[in-house]
């Protein structure tokens, strides 16, 4: 049975009272994320993202006639990069906006 | 009637009955958003573009993504020029029945094509050269934007209270930088440091007396020195301002300052975004929002907390001056402000945006997790600028200053006065709360204009990269894009480059909106939520460009062609009537493609599910 239960089943009213507030500042916590944190999490995923790009070229390059390695070190490394293959093709061929790489900075105006 | 608080409840009614009564029902009746449906975010999950993300995140993301200094500076100037009701009514209308469409709308579209922009979807639904035109009509709107917003930041750096605090942003936002990326120090102890150090400069410099302030008062007029008298360069007409005081001088210590929000704007420019630019936003997003926060709260209170016996809760301006604006003080220029269409291109950003749509389908809409967060988010955020709106118009619809015209210095002065009246509900006293207002509100509007510059070079290159690549260099481009924006700064009148800029921003609105609209029809859905706004907001926003267009002509021929000290505002007035022609044109063109594209799919008859075991081709 619900600890917080009072008679009837239902829970009591300090109880929902708490249940509520936590809910409350858990939304208020994330909106504020949102306004601070949030964007430097996203800048770091990007440049995580270049970086990768950047690995997976290396090792692809053969593949768009730019041989960056030698193909027995490139053979080598292949496997690493099996799992991230897809959302590196999406990532690599999607039609993308102008802006976008300056997204997350586009303060309204 | 006209006291803070009830504005207050009346906007907050406006955010009920519009978001549960309308937007909600827009919501699951006509888009019918489904929680079932998996979102681009799921669909293409990357963990960097593609992102499913917490609701509460993304609003908070988005909002401050949205809210920058359109709403403060719109506010403030349409209530000097018509007074504070009307503008308050097409506030309250404005977001209820456009703003949060165009917002939300943008980003379902968005959803609802893998996540693709808005200027692809354009090119898919409309027409390919839409892309194009909309590439040209970016550009020359952010030019707009830089210019409007380049006046106001060398002319709030020229007062000697302010610069200090600026400076300080610039140099923290660096040290910032270093010390998050580099370092990797603590973001709560970066943020201390950064935040609590800006703060100090600016409350240093608060003082007109001060022996900061003196050092900038004497620095200005050591600058104005090499231009006798009073350090006029150049004279341009302000027909806004009262009779015999029209002429407007630009000073050398003006274009001083100019010129430094250039080299702050550079670096944000031209650096990679996380050492200079970012962190810069941060901070200022910090001093903004502390200030927003304290301020509105301010604003509540003011009505039953006088401090010092002041009331700080009644609006001193005029309730409405008249539909054809201040028409004594116009009538010595021979200008026109009638209020239809102008007040509805003079406030832009807190009613509705064109701007939002595109920043919500570039980024926002491929981190929605689920289609039921499409409306928080969007249209959320679009009530929730609504409110700093609506806090400009309340400061500056209470301040103590000296009214009358529009004039940037007055108009920014009015703002700061207000702002500090509702600090003082708290105890902190004018002095402070006024500098710490002006700070706030030079912070919100550089941190947007050095992204400008950014964006701008971003579109130069994308238009022009492919036929001249020097365009490319990104040096080339900022420079280019500064260039024309001081030609604009030191020879446009103020008042028309905002219009201007208001007018291309709705128009950008109803672009997105009439791109909704084809997609509404092209999906046989009910597009009248969508089509009502985009042809009121198309006809208005045409119409506010043919009226400025107007008032450009008039000042050049009657009251500037042949003037001696004049010679480079003509220059500038025939800049910006160009500016609008193009704008006209280019709006026009996406309309007659738009409409062309309704009626295509009108004629197109509704998709029906294959029959069940047939192969279809």
């Amino acid at each position: 049975m619900d600890q917080r239960a009072g008679p009837g089943g239902r829970p009591s009213l300090p109880s929902l009272v708490l249940h509520q507030g936590r809910r409350l500042l858990r939304t208020l916590r994330e909106v504020f994320y949102g306004f601070t944190g949030f964007e430097f999490e996203r800048q770091a995923a990007h440049s995580r993202a270049d970086l990768e790009n950047l690995f997976t070229f290396m090792i692809m390059g053969e593949l768009v006639g730019v041989p960056v390695l030698p193909p027995y070190y490139a053979v080598r490394l292949v496997p690493y990069l099996v799992n991230t293959v897809p959302a590196w093709r999406r990532r690599v061929l999607r039609e993308r906006h102008p802006f976008e790489h300056e997204e997350f900075d586009l303060h309204g105006v | 009637m006209n006291n803070t608080l009830v504005a207050i409840v009346i906007g907050i009614v406006a955010i009920f009955v519009g978001y549960n009564f309308y937007a909600r029902r827009i919501d699951r009746l006509v888009i019918q958003a489904d929680p079932k449906r998996a979102t681009p975010a799921k669909m293409y999950m990357d963990g960097v573009d593609f992102m499913p993300t917490s609701r509460n995140v993304l609003y908070g993301y988005h909002f401050k993504s949205i809210a920058a200094a359109g709403p403060i500076v719109g506010a403030i100037t349409a209530a000097a020029l018509w007074g504070w009701f009307p503008s308050l009514v097409w506030l309250v209308l404005g977001v209820m029945f456009m703003g949060w469409a165009s917002d939300y709308s943008a980003i379902a579209l968005s959803v609802r094509n893998d996540g693709n922009s808005l200027s692809a979807i354009a090119h898919k639904l409309i027409h390919p050269r839409t892309r194009q035109v909309l590439f040209v009509f970016i550009f020359f709107y952010l030019l707009l934007v830089a210019g409007a917003f380049g006046t106001l930041v060398a002319t709030t750096l020229n007062n000697p209270i302010v610069p200090l605090g600026i400076i300080a942003l610039g140099v923290f936002g660096m040290l910032a930088g270093q010390l998050l990326y580099r370092a990797k120090l603590d973001l709560i102890l970066v943020t201390l440091i950064a935040v609590g150090g800006t703060l100090l400069a600016v409350l240093l410099n608060a003082s007109a007396t001060g022996a900061v302030a003196t050092a900038f008062k004497n620095f200005n007029a050591w600058l104005n020195g090499f231009a006798p008298p009073k350090g006029a360069l150049i004279t341009v007409l302000d027909p806004t301002r009262p009779a015999g005081q029209q002429d407007v001088a630009i000073t050398v210590s003006l274009v001083f300052w100019l010129l430094f929000m250039f080299a702050f704007c550079y670096l944000g420019a031209i650096l990679p975004i996380w050492r200079y630019a970012q962190p810069v936003n941060y901070i200022g997003f910090w001093i903004t929002a502390l200030t927003v926060v304290v301020a509105g709260l301010g604003a509540i209170l003011a009505f039953w907390i006088k401090p010092g016996g002041h009331d700080v809760s009644t609006f001193t301006i005029p309730t409405f001056v008249g539909f054809g604006g201040p028409t004594k003080v116009l009538a010595v220029s021979g200008a026109i402000q009638p209020l239809w269409p102008m007040l509805f291109v003079t406030i832009a950003c807190g009613a509705i945006s064109g701007w939002h749509a595109l920043i919500g389908s570039v980024g926002t809409a491929r981190q929605i997790e689920s289609e039921e967060d499409m409306l928080p988010v969007g249209g959320g955020a679009m009530f929730s600028e609504f409110t700093l709106g609506l806090l400009s118009l309340l400061a500056v619809s209470v301040a103590v200053t000296t009214a009358g015209t529009t004039s940037t210095a007055v108009a920014i002065g009015r703002f700061a006065d207000g702002i500090a009246g509702f600090l003082n509900v708290f105890g902190i006293s004018k002095v402070y709360g006024s500098a710490i207002a002006r700070a706030a509100f030079v912070v919100i509007v550089i941190t947007v204009t050095q992204l400008l510059f950014r964006i701008m070079r971003v579109t130069l290159a994308e238009w022009l990269g492919d036929r001249a690549p020097i365009f490319r260099n990104q040096h080339v481009g900022t420079l280019i894009s500064m260039a024309a924006t001081t030609l604009l700064v030191v020879s446009g009148t103020w008042i028309y480059i905002w219009q201007l800029f208001g007018a291309s921003n709705q128009l950008m609105a109803s672009l997105s909106l009439l791109v909704v609209t084809v997609w509404l029809v092209a999906t046989h859905r009910n597009a009248t939520y969508a089509a009502l706004p985009t042809v009121f907001m198309y006809v208005t926003t045409m119409a506010a460009t043919l009226v400025t267009g107007y008032n450009l002509w008039v000042t050049i021929f009657t009251k500037q062609l042949g003037k001696a000290g004049h010679e480079i505002a003509v220059v500038g007035s025939f800049l910006t009537v160009a500016i609008a022609a193009l704008l006209f044109v280019a709006a026009l063109l996406i309309a007659v493609d738009g409409v062309r594209a309704i009626r295509r799919y009108r004629r197109q008859p509704i998709a029906t599910a294959p029959e069940p075991g047939r192969v279809t081709a």
